[in-house]
């Protein structure tokens, strides 16, 4: 939970809108008018249902204590400025919206009560002489000081709300004549949407959808921090019963940058990262990476963009090029590509749509590639569409508890140039129950079918391939299926199953602590990977994917990493071994994202 | 890693499978790599071992050096004419045996001549010569390939063929200056062969095959240079006889265009 200031101590209101006496005094003045500022908070206007947010920008006394890099600077000063002979519209944004100022650390207020009525006239006066248009009922004026350390660009931000039936509120910023007509820094705006009643809500509430509006705000990956102060209204235009709830943000820096250098498998390389986090505004972020090492060179510069006020639609661009060498095929890869993709949430399932272009470089890794592979050289163009659906309501990726996870996943490739042609389907299902004694029995489930176009036969790199310490445990990597002179080239279909019993380490070491990065572990997993002849009907194919299953089972130790990834070391028993497959029976260790 | 390839070699016969992997004959094969193909098959010919040619869009890749042709006996892969020799020799069949040390000296110094004067003036007027290139050369090289990917590999390769042209030093060459080059070396190989049916009097060797290949390519195929070419008589009856005695009377068809 972010960190809640909740001033009263008393246990939670049972009910109704009573908050109670607040006896503290205040340790932070949240709003402390200064005489210079104006903050012409039009209280009559009909909030009804919905929550009206604004920005203020202060000087506070207390403000040292809680910005402490500022405590070395000069004490503020307020500057004059003139009266604006223009204004400029800085952004949009649906009723209940939440608007940040860039640049310098600020303050969103959120005030929420019951509020009835029109704007008043002073209000209107106001506006026209700022220049805003006379059908805006002006909901908050505010000047924004400029900080000491930022020169020259003081702002004037005046909140307004169109008329109600448009429903939508603009942010005004009124530069001052010497500047140029833009607003100065960047504007982000987010539609959240704390859902009003008409009497305000309890305070538990309250806390509950600040800590989500917080999570919502980290998620965007501009803030360094976000802390949430919860207080009752003071000051003179405090509203009865009112709660100031305050977000106080500081942004991460404009540009970051990374330099690494890396070694390992024979290869030493050094990795330059840069990063954009909030390159206009509204959360777009460019990342570029560049790696350039011994053997080869890398390169990833991506653009992403979510939809202001709705994170998980986002769209995003991306430009690569990556090398791979696979040692159980002898094959070395680089592709050099371009995708555009877009994602959106339908109902609890999120959806994404991609184009891909990728010019495909295929050749051997070694002289003594088996011909097959061999034949698989050269130069080769796709161009792909490809929609993925996915439902996930685990706890967690790692090791989860409970839910459900399904992703079915589409490519069709071919239909809009390159000359690579087909059709792929794979889905992947994972199901998870909590059992006695803190254990959990998973259950998951993989497969997936490649459907060559045209004359051609598919590609090398367009296959499935199967085995290895995170998919049918006891086999070596990749190494189950037809392969050619001791190269596995994969197969156009396959399907594999585990089944999983994790339960805390014997005897619980470290419980509560360490310990619980652990998990023993005992499995099944099974599989089969094989050309089918497309020509047969699904009978056929069943048949074929029914016969000469592969099997394992054992044990092992699952650690698990952050979020991310996990670590297993396994003791594995592979059954229904085929003629051409490798094992690597005994102990094998696996580490990465996804497991069977 | 050669040696240890023929050395296995030398353990199994010549299978009657072995193929040769050239690019595409009708829309895709440029004058320098079919020259050297149909050395390869003379060679292969002259040698009465039997040969498939096989062609695919990918062969410059699938080579282990990046040239073509190259061979697939057995399994073991091969490529370029000089390698394809030695390991025909390693499994017992030479055309060289005969000739003594002053003669082989000289057969490889010839050799040499025709891969620095004739290979490297037809990657010039293939790659250099902007007429040729627009017309013939894009075309051709990224036939197989869609857009755009034909013409940024067929602007790779250009880009690499000039840069070795300036490194041996013909970038500031013209095409005048390039196709005296190759009279020069008709010349030279005009007075070597004399009246003599083959380079070495009576039997053929791999110089024969290359000059062979390199030749019929020029005259079949290009204006100017065969124009050099057709000047010494001896060369084209030394073409014509080739043609006649080791591909038409296997009836392979291994070659499309007659010579007039």
């Amino acid at each position: 939970m972010g960190t809640v200031h909740a001033r009263s101590l008393e246990p939670l209101p049972v009910g109704g809108p009573d908050f109670g006496a607040l006896g503290e005094e205040a340790e932070f003045v949240e709003v402390e008018p200064e005489s210079k500022q104006e903050i012409l908070e039009n209280k009559d206007f009909p909030l009804d249902r919905h929550i009206c947010t604004g920005i203020m920008w202060q000087r506070r006394k207390s403000r040292e204590r809680l910005l402490s890099p500022l405590t070395d600077l000069a004490p503020p000063t307020v500057q004059q400025f003139s009266m604006p002979t223009h204004s400029c519209l800085v952004g949009q944004a649906g009723y209940n919206s939440w608007f940040f100022f860039n640049s310098f650390p600020c303050l969103c207020t959120l005030r929420l009560g019951h509020q009835t009525g029109l704007g008043g006239s002073s209000h209107r006066a106001q506006a026209e002489r700022w220049g805003l248009p006379a059908w805006t009922q002006v909901i908050a004026l505010q000047e924004l000081l400029a900080s000491p350390g930022a020169a020259g660009r003081p702002q004037r931000l005046c909140l307004c709300q169109w008329p109600a039936y448009l429903g939508t509120c603009g942010l005004w910023a009124s530069p001052t004549a010497s500047m140029s007509a833009e607003p100065q820094g960047t504007f982000l705006c987010l539609r959240q949407h704390l859902t009003g009643a008409t009497l305000p809500r309890p305070l538990s509430q309250v806390m509950r959808k600040s800590h989500e509006a917080r999570e919502k705000l980290l998620r965007l990956g501009i803030f360094r921090q976000v802390d949430v102060l919860i207080d009752t209204c003071q000051g003179d235009d405090a509203l009865p019963n009112g709660l100031d709830v305050t977000f106080e943000v500081t942004e991460l820096r404009r540009l970051t940058g990374s330099y690494n250098t890396m070694v390992g498998n024979n290869e030493g390389s050094m990795v330059l990262g840069l990063k954009l986090p909030n390159l206009l505004g509204r959360a777009e972020k460019v990342t570029f990476q560049f790696s350039y090492g011994t053997k080869e060179t890398s390169y990833g510069l991506s653009f992403f963009k979510p939809q202001p006020g709705n994170f998980n639609r986002n769209f995003s661009v991306n430009l690569y090029k990556v090398t791979g060498q696979f040692p159980w095929s002898s094959l070395r890869e680089t592709d050099r590509g371009l995708s555009a993709e877009y994602s959106f949430p339908i109902w609890k399932t999120s959806h994404t749509v991609k184009w891909e272009g990728v010019w495909r470089e295929l050749g051997c890794l070694s002289r003594t590639a088996s011909f097959a592979v061999r034949k698989e050289s050269g130069h080769s163009l796709k161009s792909s569409l490809s929609h993925a659906m996915v439902i996930d309501s685990r706890n967690s990726s790692i090791l989860p508890r409970k839910g459900a996870l399904l992703k079915i996943n589409q490519e069709l490739a071919g239909y809009t140039g390159g000359d690579v042609s087909f059709l792929k389907e794979d889905f992947e299902l994972q199901l998870n129950k909590q059992l006695a004694l803190d254990s959990v029995i998973s259950a998951s489930l993989w497969g997936g079918m490649l459907v060559p176009m045209g004359e051609k036969p598919s590609s090398i790199a367009d296959r499935f391939y199967l085995g290895g310490p995170t998919s049918v445990r006891g086999f070596s990597m990749h190494s189950i299926g037809p392969q050619s002179e001791g190269d596995y080239l994969g197969g156009e279909a396959y399907w594999a199953g585990g089944l999983h019993l994790y339960t805390p380490l014997p005897f619980r070491p470290g419980q509560g602590g360490f310990g619980e990065l652990f998990r023993t572990h005992f499995f099944l997993n099974a599989g089969n990977l094989c050309n089918l002849n497309y020509g047969e009907g699904p009978k056929a194919h069943i048949r074929k994917l029914a016969e000469c299953i592969r099997w394992s089972y054992g044990a092992g130790i699952v650690l698990r990493l952050g979020n991310i990834a996990r670590l297993e070391l396994n003791y594995c028993i592979p059954m229904g071994v085929q003629g051409g497959d490798r094992i690597c029976d005994g102990v094998q260790f696996g580490a990465g994202i996804r497991f069977l | 890693m050669l040696r240890r390839s023929i050395c296995l070699a030398t353990a199994e016969p010549w299978p009657e499978n072995a193929t040769l992997y050239q690019q595409l004959k009708e829309e895709q094969i440029l004058l320098s790599d079919n020259a050297a193909s149909l050395a390869v098959q003379a060679f292969l010919q002259m040698c009465n071992l039997p040969i498939k040619v096989v062609c695919r869009s990918n062969a410059e890749y699938m080579s282990p050096s990046g040239k073509v042709p190259f061979i697939h006996v057995g399994n073991q892969v091969v490529s370029e004419l000089g390698p394809i020799v030695q390991f025909v020799k390693a499994k017992g069949h030479s055309l060289s045996d005969g000739l003594d040390e002053v003669q082989k000296a000289e057969m490889k110094a010839y050799m040499e001549l025709v891969n620095n004067m004739l290979l490297t003036a037809e990657l010039y007027l293939q790659w250099c010569d902007e007429a040729t290139v627009r017309e013939i050369t894009y075309a051709r090289y990224g036939s197989p390939y869609p857009w755009p990917l034909n013409h940024v590999l067929a602007y790779q390769k250009q880009w690499e063929i000039k840069r070795k042209m300036k490194a041996i030093g013909w970038g500031s060459k013209t095409l005048d200056q390039v196709l005296e080059d190759v009279d020069q070396c008709c010349q030279a190989l005009s007075q070597r062969l004399g009246t003599q049916p083959y380079f070495f009097n009576k039997q053929p060797t791999e110089l024969d095959a290359l000059v062979f290949g390199h030749l019929y390519t020029i005259l079949t195929t290009t204006d100017e240079l065969s124009e050099k070419v057709k000047n010494y008589s001896n060369l084209l009856a030394f073409c014509r006889r080739i043609e006649q005695h080791y591909f038409e009377d296997h009836a392979r068809g291994g070659i499309s265009v007659r010579l007039s």
